[in-house]
Order: structure tokens, then C-alpha cells, then sequence
């Protein structure tokens, strides 16, 4: 259980995009299509590894809800990584990217690293927002972009490995401070 | 009689200096007459016992002294010892004794005085010593001489004169006493002179190389030192003092000397000590044994200790390999409890500074009015933590039945079904445990037992703390369209659910109590079985005090929730 470092990450998004279906499957390795609306936040945690140094992933999944939005800003406080979640299938929940940026932006650390996610890939018959749409988004936000699908498990490890190796290089860069700001080296047990 | 003369005898051919000679053939003689006037000076201590006491003293003194004389003969000790008291009682024959000791003791002295005078003529503290010790000589000579007043005063009656010239004699002798204890000791001990040790210590070539070095803060640094190691300087080195550093390394020399007499004052006590110790064992043949006894147990019992502690410690070590493969708080963090608990404390700080915001902005009507809905909710909280006592036994209600209420009461839409499910998987697995048990007591390992504990007090633990989270998160998006139930009553309702889960848990500890010792039966591990017993005890207690706490923060949610209400 002993970890070099714990990153929280946060999920963001417009309700039903897939935020517990992406955790879900990078925690449990299993897709479940009927879920429960999130109340609330839930949560998952998950080891990895990058460059031989044992990190620990707490992931707070945040409810899409527009009524929850208020007390899910409060969980943004201490977050190393976002992940910006849009469903491909839904133009809507692409247009309220920007709104979702600000908040986060504005709630949490200047120094987060957020990685856009255009789920549902593996609809590709309907979908309704193009690769290059959220790519170029991406570019001009500063995120790293990528396109996952919960249901074929399709880039979701990537998504959640490439935001921690992210974080991990800033903390090398020494952008991060580790002891005040997002990160807790063992802050508690071990 | 005869021993006195003997002494006498004695004393006159071991003492080569004729002064000597006759102080102390005389002190025989005044000793003499104090032992023969023993009567006047007992009464006179009737009515001056301080002075008496001071005598006596002295005496004792003398006897201590003679303790440790290793010439001296168990009898010989004894016999002061008697005297030391017979000076209040009159018994002449023993004080006669006395005088046998306190002559051969002016004999050392004068012998102790002669050596040190042709060895070192020039020594300053040799002197000083010399000088005292004639002082007390003549006060020795005194104290016969005054002697012999009170034994004519005592026919004459009582007068000023023999009191002074009491009181003369009990503060001489006093004083002679305690200047012969440090002398004799030094000569009859054994203690090598102090020349000698420091030549032992410092070697003459080393010694002068750091004279010639840095000679002055040297010498001084070397008289220190001397010092500390219990030697002195020698006459030869004061003679280097006189010659070349005059009054400086004069003053030096008798600092040192001082410091020196110090330690070997201590170092003589030591010898005191040590050798009182000899002189009890003497006396005391059994005494060597006793201590032995209390301090070396036999070779068995060391072996059983031995083999009782190492067994001890085998159990403790597999106990803490237990404890170390299940941890309840990294149980807990597994079934997220911590992050659960996070964001229960994130809602909880913020309502807080929500309420002092809201106040702040509030006008006096109002602020009366919020205030008293403030303090209602507080009651509601200051009454959980109060009425611990009052613990319904609803062990044989149905645990997801008793929360079902509640949360129904909470009139919120939710439902606490995790808590009621991890709530189930113990109680199968409980029953499962008694069943597996009734058929094959070793059907359940206690190490398995244990782990489960654990890992289910976590996630019963976390689950509550989910349910106070989920509450706290609806409580605060609902309030605006529905206000059907008071802040107050959902903390009461609120507070019940708390009871229930922390009533289950002391319940499971029980339950899990049992489990323990039914496999313990079968395995016959006491010593591995009764902490880890303790332990169970002791998480459940820990878990309950979690839920407790959790259920604390949730004070401002409700008080938040009450301040919305009054919009």
C-alpha cells in the first residue's frame, strides 16, 4: 500500500457523458450501461506506476447534475488532474466545455493538467462532435486531448496514465509545490 | 587497666619525637580521669544534653574512624562502639577501652605527622595540615586538662567555670575527632601518598615536557586534572612553585591542594563505604548470601525467564504480523472511506464559513432569530454526545429496517442501501461463522476471523460516513424547493441513524468476541489469541468513535440548511 505520491484527480462534465463508466473501467476493468445518477461524488482509486515510482490515483467522480454543480465545485480544491469528459454523440455537451473550463479553472490550482475526453468513441455511427473539434479545442485551451470509449475500455488507460505522467513531469519541472499545493507525498498511513 | 598500660607502653616506643611522647602519655592520663569522673559529666549532660551530644559526636566520630582501621581488631571496634555510649551511662571499664583508641590514634597521627615532615618540609598544604593538626593536639592536651575541672567543680557544686570549660572540651574533641578521621583514614587505608599518584598518573618526562611548553595555564591545568584523578602535588613540585613562579603558583598550588583534599575526601568515603560493607558481612556471616540471593536468581530461573520471555515475544511477533497483513485504516481508505470523509470535511468547513457569512449580513430581528435556530440544532448535537448511557438494545430489530426509518424520516430522496448491504455481508458471515463452528470448531482460523473484523468494521465505517456525506450533499441542493422536514428534526434523525450503526457495532464486537474464542478453544494459542481479542475490542470502539465524529460535521450542514429555511 505504500505509494510515492497521491494524485486526485477530478471528473468533470455534462451529466451522463460516462464519467463513472470511465472510472469504472479504469478501476474495475468492467462496463456497466445501466448506472445510478452520481450523487453527489463517488469514488475510485487505482496504483500505478511511472518511472518505477508507485503512484496512487484518488479519483473523485463528480455528478453531472446542474443542481449539484455548487457543491461539487468545493471537491475541486486540491486536484493534480481533471479530466474534462464530453460525450462525441451529443453536440450539447461539447458547447459546455467552455463553461465546465472556467469553472475549474477558477476552483482549482492554476497548475492542474486537464485532459479532455471525447467519450463514447466506439458510437462512431453517431457521432456528432469531430476528432478534430476537440483536438483543436484542446490546442487552444492548453489540454491534452484524447478520444476514449468506457465500453471497449478504448484509451481510458491511456487517458488516466497520460494525465499522471503529466502531473509527474511538472512535479519534476518543480512547477508543482508538493507540500502546499495538490500533492501529498504519503500524507497519510505508511 | 593492664591494656592501658600496654598502649601507653606502646605509644612510648613507637613515637620517636619527645613532644609527642608526652601529649599523648598525657591524653592517657586526662582520658584516664574522664573515664573515673564519668558521674559529674553525665550530669552535667542531664542538663546540657546539647553538649553531650556534640561529645558524643565526636566520639563517634573516632569509633567510625577506627572502623576502618584494618590493625584494629573486630573486638577492638566493638568495645568503642560501647564507650561511644558509656560516656552517658558510667561504666568505667569501657571508657578505660576508649582511651586504648583514641591514644593509639594519637600514636598514628604522630607517626603520620613525623614522615610528613622529613619527607617535605617545604610543602605549603603539608603545613597548613601540620599546624591543625598541632592545634588539635593541644586541644586534645586541653580537653585533659579541662577534664579534670568539672570533677572538682562537681564537689564544689556548679558553676560558670565548668561549663565553659565542658562546652571547651566537647567542641575540641569534636574537632580533633573529625581532622583525626580524614588523617587516619589517609595513613590507614592505604591510600598512597598523593605524591605517588601522581607520579603514577603523569610520568615525571611527560609532566615536564608540558612545563616547558606552556609552563603557567599548564600547571594550573595539571593541578586540576591531578585533582580530578584524586592525586596531588607532590612536595617537590610545590618546592618548583616556590622557586620559579612565586606567589602566582603559589596560589595555584593551594587551589589544587584544595580541590585535591576534595576528592580524596570522596575517594576516602568510597573506602568508608566499602569497608562498613566487609565489617556488616563480618558481623552478619549470612548477609554475603542474602545479597547474593537478591541479586543473582539461580541459572534455572534465568533459563525460564529466558524461555518465558522469548515465547512471549514469538506470540507478540505473530500478533503483529496479524495486525500488520489487515490495517483498518488501510482497509478504510480501500473502501474509500478517507475520501468519503474528505469531502464530508470539505462541505463541513465550508458550510461553516457560510453561516459566519450569512450572519454577518443578517439584521438584529433576524440574527435573534437565526441565532436560536443555531442553537436548537447545537442542543440536538450537544444531546448526542451527552446520552451515550441511555444504549437501546435493538440488537434483534432488523439493522436495514432501523436506517430505512431514519432515512425515510429524512424525507430526502435516499436511500442508504450500501451501509444496509455491507451491514448484510457481516451479518451472513456471521451466522455462516457460528454454523461452520458448531460443525468443525477449526473451521475458522483466528488470523481469517480477525481479518474480517477488520476489513468489515472498514466498510461499515466508511459506508456511514457515506451516508452522512450523500445526506449532507442533499440536504444542501434540496433545501430550497423543499422544506416539509425542520433542520432540527433531520438532526435528530440524523443523530438516530448514528445510533443504530454504532449500536451494531459494539454488537459485533461481541459476535466477533465469541468467534475468537470458540477458535481459540480449538488451537489452544492463548498467549496469540488474547490480544488480538483486545485489538477487535478496540477497533470496534474506534469505528464507533469515527461514525461519531463524522456525525459531527454534520452540525453546519444542518445549521446552513435552517439559515436557508428562514429565506
Amino acid at each position: 500500500m505504500s505509494y510515492a505520491y497521491l494524485f486526485k484527480y477530478i471528473i468533470i462534465g455534462d451529466t451522463g457523458v460516462g464519467k463513472s463508466c470511465l472510472l469504472l473501467q479504469f478501476t474495475d476493468k468492467r462496463f456497466q450501461p445501466v448506472h445510478d445518477l452520481t450523487i453527489g461524488v463517488e469514488f475510485g482509486a487505482r496504483m500505478i506506476t511511472i518511472d518505477s515510482k508507485q503512484i496512487k490515483l484518488q479519483i473523485w467522480d463528480t455528478a453531472g447534475q446542474e443542481s449539484f454543480r455548487s457543491i461539487t465545485r468545493s471537491y475541486y480544491r486540491g486536484a493534480a488532474g481533471a479530466l474534462l469528459v464530453y460525450d462525441i454523440t451529443r453536440r450539447d455537451t461539447f458547447n459546455h466545455l467552455t463553461t465546465w473550463l472556467e469553472d475549474a479553472r477558477q476552483h482549482s490550482s492554476s497548475n492542474m493538467v486537464i485532459m479532455l475526453i471525447g467519450n463514447k468513441s466506439d458510437l462512431e455511427a453517431r457521432r456528432e462532435v469531430k476528432r478534430e473539434e476537440g483536438e483543436s479545442f484542446a490546442r487552444e485551451h492548453g489540454l491534452i486531448f484524447m478520444e476514449t470509449s468506457a465500453k471497449t475500455a478504448a484509451n481510458v488507460e491511456e487517458a488516466f496514465i497520460d494525465t499522471a505522467k503529466e502531473i509527474y513531469k511538472k512535479i519534476q519541472e518543480g512547477v508543482f509545490d508538493i507540500n502546499n499545493e495538490v500533492l501529498f507525498e504519503n500524507w497519510f498511513l505508511c | 587497666m593492664d591494656n592501658v598500660n600496654s598502649s601507653v607502653n606502646d605509644l612510648e616506643d613507637a613515637s620517636s619525637d619527645g613532644e609527642e611522647d608526652f601529649e599523648s602519655a598525657d591524653e592517657g592520663e586526662g582520658k584516664e580521669k574522664v573515664g573515673s569522673t564519668n558521674d559529674s559529666v553525665v550530669r552535667n549532660s542531664d542538663e546540657t544534653g546539647n553538649v553531650n551530644m556534640t561529645g558524643n559526636l565526636s566520639e563517634g566520630m573516632e569509633s567510625i574512624h577506627f572502623k576502618t582501621d584494618s590493625d584494629k581488631s573486630a573486638r577492638g571496634e566493638t568495645n568503642n562502639l560501647v564507650i561511644t555510649e558509656n560516656i552517658l551511662e558510667p561504666s568505667p571499664g569501657p571508657a578505660v577501652d576508649s582511651n586504648i583508641g583514641t591514644s593509639c590514634d594519637k600514636d598514628n597521627i604522630s607517626k603520620a605527622h613525623d614522615t610528613d615532615e622529613t619527607d617535605t618540609p617545604s610543602d605549603s598544604p603539608n603545613v597548613v595540615e601540620n599546624e591543625e593538626r598541632n592545634t588539635h593536639n593541644t586541644s586534645a592536651h586541653e580537653s585533659g586538662e579541662s577534664s579534670n575541672v568539672p570533677a572538682e567543680s562537681a564537689s564544689s557544686g556548679w558553676g560558670w567555670g565548668s561549663w565553659g570549660a565542658v562546652l571547651n572540651q566537647a567542641t575540641s574533641t569534636m574537632t580533633s575527632g573529625l581532622s583525626q578521621v580524614i588523617e587516619k583514614v589517609e595513613t590507614t587505608l592505604g591510600i598512597p601518598e598523593p605524591g605517588e599518584l601522581q607520579d603514577e598518573a603523569f610520568p615525571k618526562d611527560e609532566k615536564n615536557e608540558v612545563i616547558t611548553m606552556e609552563p603557567k595555564p599548564a600547571e594550573i591545568d595539571r593541578g586540576v586534572e591531578g585533582s580530578k584523578n584524586s592525586t596531588g602535588t607532590d612536595g617537590s613540585n610545590a618546592e618548583s612553585f616556590f622557586s620559579s613562579w612565586g606567589l602566582t603558583s603559589l596560589s595555584s598550588a593551594v587551589t589544587s591542594r584544595g580541590l585535591e583534599l576534595v576528592s580524596e575526601g570522596i575517594g576516602a568515603l568510597e573506602t568508608i563505604g566499602k569497608k562498613t560493607m566487609d565489617v556488616i558481612s563480618e558481623g552478619d556471616p549470612g548477609f554475603r548470601v542474602k545479597r547474593e540471593m537478591f541479586k543473582k536468581p539461580s541459572l534455572s530461573q534465568i533459563l525460564r525467564e529466558a524461555k518465558e520471555e522469548s515465547a512471549k515475544e514469538a506470540a507478540e511477533k505473530k500478533t503483529q504480523e496479524v495486525l500488520e497483513k489487515v490495517n483498518f485504516n488501510d482497509e478504510f481508505d480501500r473502501y474509500q472511506g478517507l475520501a468519503h470523509l474528505e469531502a464530508l470535511e470539505i462541505l463541513s468547513r465550508e458550510c461553516e464559513a457560510r453561516i459566519e457569512s450569512v450572519l454577518i449580513d443578517l439584521f438584529e430581528d433576524d440574527l435573534e432569530k437565526a441565532k436560536s435556530k443555531l442553537r436548537a440544532i447545537e442542543d440536538v448535537f450537544g444531546k448526542a454526545s451527552t446520552d451515550e448511557e441511555d444504549r437501546e438494545e435493538s440488537i434483534n430489530t432488523e439493522f436495514a429496517v432501523e436506517i430505512g426509518k431514519c432515512a425515510m424520516a429524512l424525507n430526502l430522496a435516499f436511500v442508504p442501501n450500501k451501509l444496509n448491504q455491507a451491514e448484510e455481508l457481516i451479518s451472513k458471515w456471521l451466522e455462516e461463522c457460528a454454523k461452520d463452528q458448531k460443525t468443525s470448531v477449526s473451521s475458522r482460523s483466528p488470523d481469517d476471523i480477525y481479518s474480517h473484523v477488520i476489513t468489515s468494521l472498514a466498510d461499515i465505517t466508511a459506508k456511514s460516513i457515506e451516508v452522512f456525506r450523500k445526506v449532507s450533499e442533499m440536504i444542501l441542493m434540496v433545501d430550497d424547493q423543499d422544506n416539509t422536514v425542520t433542520a432540527e428534526d433531520r438532526a435528530s434523525h440524523l443523530y438516530s441513524i448514528t445510533k443504530v450503526v454504532t449500536n451494531r457495532i459494539s454488537s459485533l464486537s461481541t459476535s466477533y468476541a465469541q468467534c475468537l474464542n470458540t477458535a481459540v478453544n480449538e488451537t489452544e494459542d492463548n498467549d496469540n489469541i488474547t490480544p488480538l481479542i483486545t485489538e477487535v475490542y478496540l477497533e470496534c470502539s474506534n469505528s464507533s468513535s469515527h461514525v461519531q465524529d463524522a456525525f459531527k460535521l454534520l452540525l453546519p450542514v444542518l445549521q446552513v440548511s435552517a439559515l436557508n429555511s428562514m429565506k
